[in-house]
């Protein structure tokens, strides 16, 4: 009857058709006698008839009105949209630059991922600061991975050949690639350095005031110290450096007054001194882990032969006699 | 340059407000869609209706055609949507004008002919398909009348392609079943 009776089958149907070639023959014999079925057309105006009805509608009624809205939204988007997008965009912006401020009290212990995936762990009252533009994304530039560091870190820094990793002290610069190392910057009236022992990988350290000459350390357990004299680069235990990670605690060849005021960082308490102790003598301490203030203090008076006491704070230290 | 090529050539054309496309358009699918209109409401008047408005709307919403997307399925898609929503207004007619009740019943039509036995399967056919489960009739006969692919019936269908090759499949096994039933003679293979 129609052009209809001599549609193919679609080839989609065997591919999904687990049937065997006699079943698909069967089948396709149903289809090519389906086609007998008529479909009949309905008596209407011919063709021509109809397209000139048609033109003759299109004409006398260029648009639906019920089909302007598309056209009438571009017209409000052109108007309201591209500022709605800019005041978005903006905002976006602020916040991307808005630093975002980890901060560890005395005695705390913490550990952070930042947006690239690099992991920063924390000891007792050390500020990390970094912005949110710190992580890349698609189109959107990214600055180098700069971090803001008051106090002591242990870095595990995720490779980014693109964009070195940076970490700034209130004296130094430490820049990586990817690397896993550990700074640790204390500006006290005690002992003004930062340290920066490497673990694995390569970091260059600069001071900041003098970036001409940069210390690079390229084996585990080299130190470079940016202190207020300058010092060459020596080679330390990495259990020793690192022992705070697991509740350790580590003064080498450090001034009394540094190490007291450590011991206060670590356990968050108050330790008062009398005038008799000298506070600017150096010695040496390493507990591997688990360090406690009173043992601490115990073998510090042991060797700098003084007492102490517990207070309602901390403790007081005072001279024998 | 294959069919669906020279279609979303033609859709590229309409886009840009071309008349003649336009036409071309027209011609292609006109009598197709009659079919298939008629085929769901069953009156002449309102199928030449409906259809004539499919393509009003088409040339209206020319510009936010899309030629990647299959000109065939979208216009399949506005008829069976403007059917389908006259079907349901006119049943709310009938509730209260019975009369209408009448010409809304599918009828097989009358084939005369001198070629008898053809037409009797025909007709038989014809009643066959038309007691098929609904979506299995709708799938099969856009497949094998309107020669859709299974892609453009699931978009006018809105249901995967995969769903659309099970209603074909089954609507074919249970018309084999029928025909079996009929005169399984025609089932051999020659």
């Amino acid at each position: 009857m129609t052009r209809d009776n001599h549609q193919s089958m679609p080839p989609a149907l065997w591919e999904a058709a687990s049937a065997s070639p006699a079943q698909r023959r069967r089948i396709e014999r149903i289809w090519v006698l389906a086609g007998r079925a008529a479909q009949p057309l309905p008596v209407v105006p011919d063709t021509d008839a109809a397209w000139a009805g048609l033109q003759a509608r299109l004409d006398t009624a260029p648009a639906h009105a019920s089909e302007r809205p598309p056209v009438a939204r571009t017209r409000w988007f052109r108007r309201w949209g591209v500022g709605v997008i800019g005041l978005v965009l903006l905002l976006a912006a602020a916040w991307w630059r808005q630093p975002v401020t980890v901060a560890v009290p005395p005695g705390g212990h913490a550990t952070v991922t930042l947006p690239d995936g690099s992991t920063v762990e924390l000891n007792s009252a050390s500020h990390l600061r970094y912005v949110r533009g710190f992580a890349a994304w698609p189109l959107v530039p990214a600055d180098a991975r700069l971090v803001r560091l008051e106090g002591e870190a242990f870095f595990d820094v995720v490779p980014d050949a693109d964009r070195p990793f940076i970490v700034e002290t209130f004296n130094a610069r430490v820049e990586v690639l990817g690397t896993r190392f550990n700074v640790r910057a204390r500006a006290g009236r005690d002992a003004e350095a930062t340290e920066v022992a490497l673990v694995s990988g390569r970091v260059r350290v600069v001071r900041r005031e003098a970036a001409r000459q940069p210390m690079v350390l390229a084996e585990a357990g080299e130190v470079a110290r940016v202190g207020p004299r300058p010092a060459p680069v020596r080679v330390t235990p990495l259990e020793q450096v690192l022992a705070w990670r697991q509740q350790g605690f580590t003064a080498i060849d450090e001034p009394v007054g540094a190490i007291l005021a450590e011991v206060e960082r670590r356990f968050a308490l108050t330790i008062e001194t009398d005038v008799g102790i000298a506070l600017a003598d150096s010695m040496t301490l390493f507990y591997l882990h688990d360090a406690t203030a009173e043992k601490i203090l115990h073998d510090l008076c042991l060797s700098q032969r003084c007492h102490y006491r517990k207070t309602s704070r901390g403790y007081v230290l005072y001279e024998k006699g | 340059m294959n069919a669906s090529e020279a279609l979303e050539r033609l859709c590229r054309r309409l886009r840009a407000s071309d008349r003649a496309a336009f036409e071309e358009v027209f011609r292609l699918f006109r009598d197709d869609l009659l079919r298939y209109v008629y085929a769901i409401v069953r009156d002449d008047g309102h199928a030449h209706d409906l259809v004539q408005d499919v393509f009003v709307s088409l040339w209206s919403l020319r510009e936010s055609l899309d030629p990647a997307r299959s000109l065939r399925a979208y216009l399949y898609r506005m008829a069976r949507n403007r059917a389908y929503r006259h079907l349901r207004d006119a049943r709310l007619h009938v509730e209260k004008q019975p009369q209408i009740a009448e010409r809304l019943r599918p009828s097989v039509p009358e084939a005369p002919g001198d070629r008898h036995d053809a037409d009797l399967l025909g007709r038989r056919l014809s009643a066959w398909i038309e007691a098929l489960p609904e979506r299995q009739r709708e799938a099969f006969v856009l497949s094998r009348f309107h020669g859709l692919s299974h892609h453009d019936i699931a978009a006018v269908m809105e249901i995967s392609p995969r769903t659309v090759n099970n209603h074909i499949m089954r609507a074919l096994e249970h018309l084999q079943a029928c025909i079996e039933a009929f005169e399984p003679v025609l089932l051999e293979e020659s």
